[in-house]
């Protein structure tokens, strides 16, 4: 019964408390990338020159792979829900498999992203730009990883005995974390990559 | 939860997001090629990144099919997100 408890929508807020805990905590993180918008915004518009040069110098066809890459991560973790809420373990598992493996691509392809910078001698000391872009994709990146960790959880727990389908509320507030990485990345996308 | 929509129905919804999402990023992409001024590049690039973000938070994060009061929840931290970008932008123009 202490399951029931938590996971049916209560009289005063209509959704069940995990899910207004996540959102809570997703509003907490709207305000945190706010800072880096703003900083972004205020420092773009004080040094344009710098920002649209080295802008140019990122990588657009990359980026773009990446975001339908992460896209794609957040089709497979909403089916992953749906899927188990119907008691569909198998493809459940694959679903939260091919998740996990778009997010694995998408720090991969982050990582040869950063790698050519490096090569380049670009670092986040170089100039303005550089020092928010690496901040916020940094920070994003960071986000991914967060996410991974209690998929690998998920899925390790499925494989052993099955992920129970009664618990599927708690794939459900994982979706949410994961769709707001992916909401996250598709601000981040045009602003670093494609306004300038 | 799901509020009377069918599992075929969901899944479809989610297929047509998806969708969407693919359109839309190669739309913002493309738009990048064409200059409609500096001003206008930009609103065009924020508005179907506002749409994308509409698409994931309506189908994909279920505000949807979830209680309508949780709306006004997110909007709040929207609302400050959304007032601080465009103050901060149209200060720098």
């Amino acid at each position: 019964m202490s399951t029931l408890a938590t996971t049916q929508p209560r009289f005063t807020t209509g959704i069940y408390h995990g899910k207004l805990g996540m959102w809570v905590f997703l509003a907490s993180e709207i305000m945190f990338f706010s800072g880096f918008f703003g900083a972004f915004i205020v420092l773009r518009n004080l040094n344009i020159e710098v920002f649209t040069a080295s802008a140019h110098m990122l990588d657009k066809t990359v980026a773009t792979i990446n975001t339908a890459v992460l896209i794609t991560s957040s089709l497979t973790m909403a089916l992953a829900h749906l899927a188990l809420e119907r008691g569909e373990q198998s493809k459940f598992r694959l679903f939260l498999f091919i998740t996990i493996l778009c997010a694995f691509g998408f720090l991969g392809i982050k990582s040869y992203e950063y790698a050519t910078k490096f090569g380049h001698h670009i670092y986040p000391w170089t100039n303005t730009f550089f020092a928010t872009y690496f901040t916020m994709t940094g920070f994003h990146a960071l986000h991914v990883i967060g996410g991974i960790i209690p998929m690998i959880w998920m899925l390790g727990k499925s494989l052993v005995k099955g992920y129970p389908q009664e618990m599927h509320h708690r794939v459900e507030v994982l979706g949410l974390y994961w769709h707001f990485v992916d909401l996250v990345w598709i601000f981040l996308f045009p602003t670093l990559y494609l306004i300038f | 939860m799901t509020s009377g929509m069918s599992f075929q129905e969901i899944q479809k919804s989610y297929f047509k997001v998806f969708i969407a999402l693919l359109v839309l990023t190669a739309l913002t992409v493309a738009v990048t090629t064409i200059h409609f001024g500096d001003v206008a590049n930009i609103v065009i690039g924020v508005f179907i990144a506002l749409a994308k973000a509409g698409l994931v938070a309506y189908i994909f994060m279920h505000l949807k099919f979830d209680n309508k009061r949780l709306r006004y929840f997110v909007g709040v931290p929207v609302f400050f997100f959304v007032t601080l970008v465009l103050t901060l932008t149209m200060l720098g123009l």
